[in-house]
């Protein structure tokens, strides 16, 4: 059964607002054993839990037990073009059955091909060829996990000459053709706005607004040329600011602070995301303040 | 100018260049990239953008292996462990949909490459810590605990069939690997590793795995356990071989210890 509508700033969303998270991992699990997590809702990457028993099991019952939990994949592959892995598919429905997530998130791009995985978010075409593959798989997907699909953007470091739609116009047919929802991070916004030169604010602005049901921050690292996505510190400023504009534009979302590498104890991640509240409320109640 | 690939051809192109692991060469590269419909600008050529993937590819790749076999890579160092990396992803790529499976066929690999090692025991090595991944993500069971045995009826006893938890892993090795790890995990060197069998147990007791030696009766009675025998088979098969006074004493003394350690289920 999909989760119930709920008004949003004049937008109906098929998902509930569930505060500010941040993501689950392992270097904080003792902590969060200890004495929880100080946040409304976590995600956990899918992949780390599709395992037979153990303590990330253990602790992601113990932290569903007390918060709303957000299954989040990287191995989808949906803009790959092996056949879907229903193995995959199969062990992630049971999971999601399991712990009965708030909604399943993966990413628009392709992973791995000829049975290659590659571990990696890679950047498709934003063609009407990829467009037709990725809306069919979409609904085989949703059809698997008996879940409606929630898609992130990527940060990318390359486009494709032959792509004839932006990443935003792709989104926006995705999400129609294949009624699914959106993901939208922030921080890869504004790493790919850099590295291609296009202006953050107006994929922001071109997102459809009905789709999107959560927002990602994260850390980014500078390196001249261009901006990785390596989630090993806390958000930037230009993020913030860029975050500011997305919740006066789609009011207020669930949103989630992901931290992955060079990871701090768990509370600098906490006070991540209760800085996205004090922005969130700020840019909500007296719209977008000056960058 | 490149022209618009098929999406699968496309993907299939970017991977030779983002996961060839024997790395290619510049020029080779070049050539490869500028075959596909890869924007550049001013600040990156499309073959630098494309190494961004592949650098980023090798590097996740091998620090999950890295961390996977820690004290391994510590024994070799980054450059031998490097290369161990690239060689071992030529024969298995990554075929699964989580990095925790990179690593499963490295111990039989090292095995079958002894050249890309120094030392025979890290073959071993490369076993015992492979058996620790395995073990802490395996089912979860319920443990059989001593209370329940004491309520036993006697006449039930030579029937009882004991199994294993399925976290347990069996090794039997051909160096103390498990000191050396200590050692290698406390930033020590290695120091001289003796050839010596070694029979090790390797299970999780609560969320935590554990790892201990034991003698050739105790690793031989875990094998019976797991095909099946009885308690009245492992009695009788410790009576052929200790003799019939000492039968039931060593049976019951290897009962306590499995029940101390959480290694019998339910």
């Amino acid at each position: 059964m999909l989760p119930r509508r709920r008004a949003r700033k004049g937008i109906m969303s098929r998902h509930p607002d569930l505060g500010f998270g941040i993501g689950l991992r392992t270097g904080h699990f003792a902590e969060i054993l200890e004495r929880g997590a100080r946040v409304d809702w976590l995600e956990a990457i899918s992949e780390n839990f599709l395992v037979a028993g153990g303590r990330p099991l253990h602790v992601l019952e113990r932290v569903r037990r007390d918060h709303p939990l957000v299954l989040h994949g990287v191995s989808l592959s949906i803009g790959g073009t092996d056949p879907l892995d229903e193995d995959y598919l199969r062990a992630l429905r049971a999971l999601a059955d399991r712990f009965e997530p708030a909604w399943v998130s993966d990413h628009l791009c392709w992973t791995g091909v000829d049975a290659h995985n590659l571990h990696d978010l890679l950047p498709l075409p934003w063609t009407e060829e990829t467009l037709a593959l990725v809306a069919s798989r979409v609904e085989r997907v949703q059809d698997a996990l008996g879940r409606r699909l929630v898609l992130e953007n990527v940060s990318s470091y390359l486009t494709f000459t032959h792509s004839t739609l932006s990443e935003w116009e792709f989104l926006g047919e995705l999400a129609r053709r294949a009624d699914c929802d959106l993901l939208l991070d922030v921080n890869n916004v504004w790493v790919s706005a850099y590295n291609h030169g296009f202006d953050p604010r107006r994929f922001i602005d071109e997102v459809p607004a009905e789709r999107v049901v959560q927002i990602h921050l994260a850390g980014h690292s500078e390196h001249g040329t261009h901006l990785l996505d390596t989630h090993d510190a806390p958000v930037a400023d230009a993020v913030w600011d860029l975050y500011r504009h997305a919740v006066a534009r789609l009011g207020r979302v669930s949103t989630l602070v992901e931290w992955d590498g060079a990871v701090p104890p768990l509370a600098a991640v906490e006070e991540q995301a209760q800085r996205a509240r004090a922005v969130a409320l700020e840019a909500s109640r007296g719209g977008e303040r000056a960058a | 100018m490149s022209e618009a690939l098929p999406l699968r051809e496309l993907q299939l192109r970017l991977r030779t260049l983002i996961a060839d692991p024997r790395g290619l060469a510049p020029e080779q590269r070049e050539r490869l990239v500028a075959e596909l419909p890869i924007s550049g600008d001013a600040r990156l050529s499309p073959a630098q953008r494309v190494a961004i993937y592949a650098d980023m590819h090798r590097l996740r790749l091998r620090d999950a292996l890295a961390e996977d076999y820690r004290a391994l890579r510590r024994s070799l160092g980054d450059a031998a462990f490097a290369r161990l990396v690239r060689t071992y992803l030529v024969r298995h790529p990554s075929d699964r949909p989580s990095l925790r499976d990179l690593g499963r066929h490295l111990p039989g690999f090292v095995e079958h490459h002894a050249e890309l090692v120094e030392h025979a025991w890290q073959q071993d090595l490369a076993r015992f810590e492979w058996a620790m991944v395995d073990s802490f993500d395996a089912a979860d069971e319920p443990v059989l605990r001593a209370p329940e045995l004491e309520t036993l009826a006697p006449e039930a006893w030579p029937g009882l069939r004991l199994r294993p938890v399925r976290s347990l892993v069996l090794l039997g090795l051909g160096a103390p690997v498990d000191l050396v790890r200590e050692r290698l995990l406390r930033g020590e060197e290695s120091g001289d590793v003796p050839r010596e069998p070694v029979r090790l147990r390797v299970w999780r007791q609560e969320w935590k795995v554990f790892h201990r030696r034991i003698d050739e009766i105790e690793a031989a009675a875990l094998d019976w356990l797991r095909e099946g025998a009885t308690f009245a088979d492992l009695c009788d098969w410790i009576a052929d071989r200790d003799g019939d006074d000492r039968a039931a004493e060593l049976a019951l003394d290897l009962l306590r210890r499995w029940l101390d350690d959480e290694l019998l289920a339910a």
